[in-house]
């Protein structure tokens, strides 16, 4: 398999394989950049073209877009708290307050390189492991799914934005709102108000682009203020500090790839998980976490790093199985088998060639949207820079052209007006926006993975399975750990003093 | 002379209702002749997202019917997913009947929500033009379930895990547990979000068995037992493999199968669809077409209008035959 690397080189680089791959590459810039359009938009709409083309040609052209989608989404994150797509949520929670900090150029700057790095190790570890890649899905079940879901919705616990309770009655109402439309066990019909809109349930873009940028837009609306304050840092050296931090916080960056590479190898979980968990872990293993939500530029590399290399690792089960990963890897294995390469154990073995066509054009598309944007970046950065009555109408309507765009219904715009006013609430009392927006991710997850998995294995079943277990001990760790760190006095005399007043019970 | 001021409302109410409905016809028929106009576009609803094979299907025959259409119009194809494909299906009942909007739909999905959940609409009224692609269909048993052969479990009585590829009442799902009742063993479906999870669960040996189509499952063909294919014959690729009409049940072939159906607006007059008959029969001898179904494994299998109507009326009968035994439990 690995003699092919060379040949396949040669038609990235060679004329017109390069003229792809740049094309590819600046049109799923400008898609990621979009609030709502993303990596399925962009490969719709290059499918069609891509039929006239030789299947190398096509390849590069697919996988360059997609590849810099979750690069370029960044960017609208950073700048205007509106991700431009669900990959970049997590982005956006310390993202945007170095933008208002007038540190924007260092936040792209981070973003692009952590980006670019990100899936150099993802394209890495999906070399390396493409052999015994099947193992590896293979050893996960619903079980191990569901555990993964749960663990992401602990999470929320860690981003401690402000009132614990508010943060679970956020969560609450996230996970109320991802019950909405047809359940997966039965495929009946919850709380559609009798509309055929609801039949799928509350569609994430939407809230997504409502909870963020809409009611950001609303915000700056009616503070009437730039996005950053008086100190604004432009040109170059910003960004290069940017670029700088990722070398210095390494081991965030590599930790964010390796999780970001293993939940992209798991079909079904997918880049909206892998970014927010990436930033849960950053948080969790920092030592001084006091700057988290305040603009920690750790907070950027994790996230972006992730999302990135997810895409070596959703490579895995769509070349081996030729099961997507997501709908981008969906839409690829349509492209593959309109030019009759069906992904599956034979590829590798009738053509390896394309894979590593595939393989290379991840990573050089990659390290292209990483270059492109680290010199846009002084440029971009300015936008930060202009009057919020300037601003604030072009993200609505971009946040409103994004929510329309994404399945072309306009009840989706209807529920991004209704969400930008539940975000202004949220930020406005105290509530957690991202608590919201990680159970409604999560929540249809975890109760058809529950389903499965009481089905087929029951609980002592699935609390058996190795990895299941670990990962069970993993979450209650996570949640136990910081407070036990914080102050391990404090619980301790806390447990004292609930055992006395047992004991006082029991003998009243 | 004695006029009574009502018959002579009548009368003229009347005229100006037959004016009308002169001027209407005659609009009508120059709007027919000339379909589709130059430079006209015709949208082709599917009720699935890029990539798949409904899109693949839709999309290269759309090449081909462009060409094969009078004043060669544009024909696009518009994804809209979503609401179980109720919302696809609306485009195309509550369009302009002028023949611009057609669909390419799911026949059991069609024919379900009047069936089982009382749905106002009748699926005979939409302006059949023919069926296009038939994938092939199959089941297979997991390897780690032991089973070798459908006798294992036909006539058993036993309860077999099946990785669905929807929920409990999916036309999937549902074609599934009456080719269980057929054939006498019990169905005990896990819901997945579509074919390639159900089969990578085959794969994992946590289920029994499934069903699906011939392109998700024969690239993987070599993990899992093949049990009989939803054909009248053996298919070349699985000689070994009995036909479903060989088991003695033909009758399932209607039920299972995710068969395209092409149709139009209800009221879309004759003559636009003699037009659109016409055009879609050439389209689906191109040679481009019929190439680019093989290349991406599906099963281009032609059936007329009115054949299209014979199997969505079979559909309509067999499971509303077993409606309260399918609602039960």
């Amino acid at each position: 398999m690995y003699d092919a690397i060379l040949p396949a080189l040669g038609v990235i680089f060679s004329w017109p394989g390069i003229a792809f791959l740049v094309g590819g590459t600046l049109i799923g810039m400008v898609f990621g950049i979009l609030p709502g359009l993303g990596g399925g938009q962009v490969l719709a709409l290059l499918l069609p073209v891509t039929f006239a083309l030789e299947p190398e040609y096509a390849i590069i052209m697919l996988i360059g877009a997609a590849g810099a989608v979750p690069t370029a989404g960044s960017v609208a994150g950073i700048l205007l708290n509106t991700p431009g797509s669900a990959q970049n949520v997590a982005t956006t929670f310390d993202g945007y307050p170095l933008a208002r900090q007038g540190r924007a150029g260092y936040a792209i700057g981070a973003a692009a390189t952590s980006s670019l790095l990100g899936a150099l190790v993802g394209a890495a570890v999906l070399i390396t492991i493409l052999p015994l890649g099947r193992q590896i899905v293979l050893s996960f079940s619903y079980p191990e799914y569901f555990m993964i879901t749960v663990m992401g919705l602990c999470l929320i616990a860690l981003l401690g934005e402000g009132s614990m309770w508010k943060g679970v009655m956020s969560a609450g109402l996230g996970l109320m709102l991802a019950f909405v439309g047809a359940d997966p066990i039965e495929g009946l019909v919850r709380y559609d108000l009798g509309t055929d809109y609801l039949y799928d349930g509350i569609k994430l873009v939407p809230v997504m682009i409502g909870l963020f940028a809409i009611s950001e837009a609303l915000a700056l609306l009616l503070d009437k203020k730039a996005v950053a304050g008086e100190r604004i840092e432009f040109g170059m050296s910003g960004v290069w500090r940017g670029s700088l931090a990722v070398f210095q916080n390494f081991g965030t960056f590599l930790r964010g790839s390796i999780l970001g590479t293993l939940i992209g190898i798991i079909p079904g979980v997918g880049g909206a998980v892998a970014n927010l968990i990436a930033y849960g872990q950053a948080k969790a293993t920092a030592k001084d976490k006091s700057s988290f939500g305040k603009g920690d530029i750790r907070g950027v590399i994790a996230p972006e790093s992730a999302n990135n290399a997810k895409d070596g690792g959703a490579l895995v089960p769509t070349l081996i199985f030729g099961i997507p990963g997501s709908l981008d890897m969906a839409i690829l294995i349509g492209a593959l088998m309109v030019f009759g390469i069906t992904p599956g154990p034979r590829l590798m073995l009738d053509s390896p060639d394309i894979i590593m066509v595939l393989i290379g054009t991840l990573v050089f598309g990659n390290v292209l949207a990483g270059v492109i944007l680290l010199g846009w970046a002084p440029y971009l950065a300015r936008v930060t820079s202009l009057r919020s009555t300037t601003v604030a109408p072009v993200i609505l309507v971009l946040g409103l052209l994004g929510s329309y765009a994404t399945y072309g219904n306009f009840g989706d715009m209807i529920v991004a007006l209704v969400f930008g006013l539940v975000g202004y609430f949220f930020h406005a009392y105290g509530f957690s926006r991202v608590a919201l927006i990680i159970a409604l991710v999560l929540g249809g997850l975890i109760e058809k993975n529950f389903y499965q998995s009481m089905l087929v294995f029951g609980i002592e079943g699935s609390l058996t399975r190795p990895i299941t277990l670990g990962l069970l001990l993993a979450t209650i760790a996570m949640l136990v750990y910081p407070a036990l760190r914080a102050s391990p006095g404090a619980l301790l005399s806390r447990a004292a003093r609930k055992e006395r007043i047992k004991v006082s019970k029991d003998e009243g | 002379m004695d006029i009574r001021l009502d018959s002579l409302k009548t009368s003229v109410t009347g005229g100006v209702a037959g004016l009308t409905l002169a001027l209407g016809v005659a609009a009508g028929t120059a709007g027919a002749a000339d379909f589709p106009e130059a430079g006209s576009t015709i949208t082709i609803v599917i009720p699935n997202s890029p990539g798949g094979s409904t899109d693949t299907t839709a999309r290269l025959f759309a090449d081909a019917l462009s060409k094969a259409l009078p004043n060669e119009p544009n024909v696009v194809v518009q994804n809209r997913t979503g609401g179980n494909g109720m919302i696809a299906l609306n485009d195309v009942m509550r369009a302009d009947p002028d023949g611009y909007t057609l669909g390419i739909l799911e026949a059991t999905t069609v024919v379900l929500p009047p069936v089982l959940e009382g749905r106002d609409y009748d699926p005979l009224e939409i302006e059949w033009i023919a069926q296009i692609n038939n994938p092939l269909y199959l089941a297979v048993a997991s390897k780690a379930s032991g089973l070798t052969s459908i006798d294992q479990m036909a006539g058993t009585g036993e309860t077999f895990v099946q990785a669905s590829t929807g929920g409990r009442l999916d036309g999937s799902t549902l074609g599934a547990r009456m080719t269980g009742m057929a054939m006498g063993f019990g169905v005990n479906p896990i819901p997945h979000d579509g074919a390639s999870e159900a089969l990578l669960a085959v794969i994992r040996g946590d289920v029994d068995w499934m069903q699906g189509t011939f392109p998700t499952i024969y690239a993987q063909i070599d993990d899992v037992v093949p049990l009989f294919t939803y054909t009248s014959e053996r298919i070349p690729n699985l000689p070994d493999v009995p036909s479903v009409a060989e088991l003695g049940h033909a009758d399932l072939l209607k039920l299972n199968g995710l068969q395209l159906v092409l149709g139009t607006t209800p009221g879309t007059p004759d003559e636009v669809m003699a037009v659109l008959n016409a055009a879609s029969e050439a389209a689906f001898m191109d040679e481009s077409f019929r190439e680019g179904m093989v290349e991406a494994n599906q099963n281009a299998e032609w059936l007329d209008a009115s054949e299209t109507r014979e199997l969505i009326q079979a559909k309509i009968d067999l499971f509303g035959a077993a409606r309260d035994e399918l609602l039960k439990e």
